[in-house]
């Protein structure tokens, strides 16, 4: 069952190798035995995740036999689960228990997949290591020293350590991917609008979609094909038709041009990381694609563009928290603006104080132009880059991360945290679809290395990762201490 | 294109986005958030240095662009006008921190008359 990704689980429970709760339970034993070194869950939901598994093997006796049928699963605990607690690892919803399901969370349930708990992450999705957790720290399964990444940095050690099959998460600037990367799992960020986000408590809404950590890619496709989606509770939601992604992992690469950005390979890239990139590039070539130079020449500014957009974005997003109508109020306010004062100073940690005062100060008057606007353009610009550049290559190769995961509590300057972003930025920035898969290793810790491809090129990427991943096992490895 | 670069960038070098310990408090404020004294010196360092790094997109020019606000093409989908969604107050009321008769429950906010 440890080796068992979600494809290998839905065939062995169609074959009736084992049920639904038999496999359920095997995850929540591996959760008690080894969660407490990694923190990498917030709520544990055994109790709702056997009834669930019942129901599955009873939908199966009944003659259903769906690709998700009985599959467990943990949800990063920004998705609203409908009767369990959603907090997204603040103070703010320590108690909140959400009244309905977010529309991801209702597509899986539907489809049969067995929630194992909400996973941990950086409050309100702000952050690279899951460090600002109001639950404390998640940490990485390959050394429990190190972070995890984030913001789903629960989600990936989950994946990671098979604690889970496979896991969702968000990604806002690379949130699903640089955990992907640093854990050593497969990680895809979807075309925005692909999925919908109605019930994905938001942080910064032009950019937020939700995402999936998995085994490999394979997995990635299943259950895209079933979160995937026009939502009418989702105006930006893509009214596209979806297809199904586990058709297409096996056409041929040949004549694929894959395009790489003189702008990502530069001389602080390290060693193992151009290493590992390289050997990314001559797998692809002996399967048929051709690799070739292009320029996205507003890199640079991506991070900048970003961390002015997603704080203005945040700083209105999380004016809803007030200690009003639900999440934290502080005790006995002397007045109306001491309630919301209070409640949001106590509730909220650092880091989403520091980004809703950034917002703030950016969309106030007589810095509007020069920041908020000013990014938009920006932002016009990178997506014109990558338009330009789609015209000449079919995807993107590009490296997930600039190192390998780092100790908890080393990076504690925002702005050396933020430039880590950089490779991971620019697909949310232009909306494009994006996926980090395992290519190698520094020393004992994964390396990632990420395919973008043009809008609702999902097919593509996923199809090129798995083929990727039939000539190459690097994501087949777990951390000695968890098998 | 010349005009927009240099006005942006004398503004910056004049100082026009320094951050001082009142200007977070009153950011704080219009966010209704207060930073404790303790760690005003570290928010507006921390804060100010942000700002500097995000202060290099002043240096592009951007004169023919217009602002992207959402990377898709946004088209309002309209539904049929039937109900969906039900009645649920009493479930929603039941996240409240306070409620009496059905009402939210915050501090006086006026003055007795």
């Amino acid at each position: 069952m440890l080796y068992d990704t979600v494809a290998h689980i839905s065939k062995n429970l169609a074959k009736k190798e084992y049920s639904s709760e038999e496999i359920t339970q095997y995850f929540l034993d591996r959760i008690r035995q080894y969660d407490a070194q990694l923190n990498s869950f917030i709520t544990v939901t055994e109790e709702w995740a056997i009834a669930q598994a019942r129901a599955a093997d009873q939908r199966r006796a009944k003659g259903e036999s769906t690709p998700l049928l009985g599959v467990p699963l943990a949800h990063k605990d920004i998705f609203c689960t409908k009767g369990i607690r959603t907090t997204c690892a603040s103070r703010m919803l320590h108690h909140f228990i959400s009244p309905y399901d977010a529309t991801v969370t209702v597509k899986l349930n539907e489809a049969g997949c067995v929630l194992l708990g909400k996973t941990n992450m950086d409050e309100f999705a702000m952050g690279s290591s899951n460090e600002n957790s109001f639950y404390g720290p998640c940490r990485n399964p390959w050394d429990t020293r190190r972070v995890p990444g984030g913001s789903s940095g629960g989600s990936a050690a989950v994946v990671a350590a098979r604690l889970a099959p496979i896991a969702t998460g968000t990604d806002t600037g690379g949130s699903v991917r640089q955990p992907a990367a640093y854990c050593g799992v497969t990680g895809l960020k979807p075309t925005y609008g692909r999925v919908s986000r109605y019930g994905m408590i938001a942080f910064a809404s032009s950019l937020d979609q939700a995402g999936i950590l998995a085994q490999n890619a394979e997995d990635c496709a299943l259950l895209l094909s079933v979160m995937a989606g026009p939502d009418e509770k989702d105006a930006t939601s893509l009214f596209q038709p979806v297809p199904d992604y586990t058709k297409t992992l096996t056409h041929s690469l040949q004549g694929l041009r894959i395009g790489l950005p003189k702008e990502y390979f530069h001389d602080q890239l390290g060693g193992a990381f151009k290493e590992a990139l390289e050997s990314a590039v001559r797998v692809l070539e002996a399967l048929g694609a051709t690799c070739l130079e292009i320029s996205l020449p507003t890199t640079a500014l991506s991070v900048s563009a970003y961390y002015v957009i997603a704080p203005a974005e945040c700083s209105s997003n999380l004016a809803r928290y007030d200690g009003v109508r639900y999440g934290y109020r502080c005790e006995d306010p002397k007045d109306v603006m001491d309630l919301y004062i209070r409640s949001r100073s106590e509730g909220f940690g650092n880091e989403v104080k520091r980004r809703i005062l950034i917002g703030t100060y950016m969309l106030s008057s007589g810095y509007y132009d020069a920041f908020y606007l000013k990014a938009e353009k920006v932002r016009h610009k990178i997506s014109l880059d990558f338009q330009e550049a789609f015209e000449k290559v079919d995807i993107i190769l590009a490296p997930s991360t600039p190192d390998a995961a780092f100790q908890l509590g080393e990076k504690s300057d925002p702005v050396s945290m933020y430039l880590r972003d950089i490779y991971t930025i620019p697909a949310n920035l232009a909306g494009l679809p994006a996926l980090s898969m395992p290519a190698g290793f520094h020393e004992h810790l994964p390396i990632g290395v990420q395919l973008i491809g043009p809008r609702l090129g999902e097919e593509v990427l996923l199809r090129v990762a798995h083929q990727f991943q039939q000539e190459t096992d690097w994501h087949c490895k777990i951390p000695t201490h968890f098998l | 294109m010349k005009k927009e670069k240099s006005r942006y960038r004398m503004a910056y070098l004049k100082g026009a986005f320094m951050i001082t310990a009142e200007t977070i408090r009153k950011i704080a404020h219009l966010a209704r958030l207060e930073i404790d004294a303790s760690q005003i010196d570290q928010y507006v360092k921390d804060i100010s240095n942000i700002l500097a790094m995000v202060g290099h997109i002043n240096d592009q020019d951007t004169q023919p662009m217009k602002p992207m606000s959402t990377p898709l093409t946004v088209q309002m989908h309209l539904r049929p006008d039937r109900v969906t969604e039900m009645n649920e107050a009493s479930l929603l009321s039941s996240l409240a921190p306070e409620m009496r008769a059905g009402l939210y429950c915050v501090p006086k906010m006026m003055d007795e008359v």
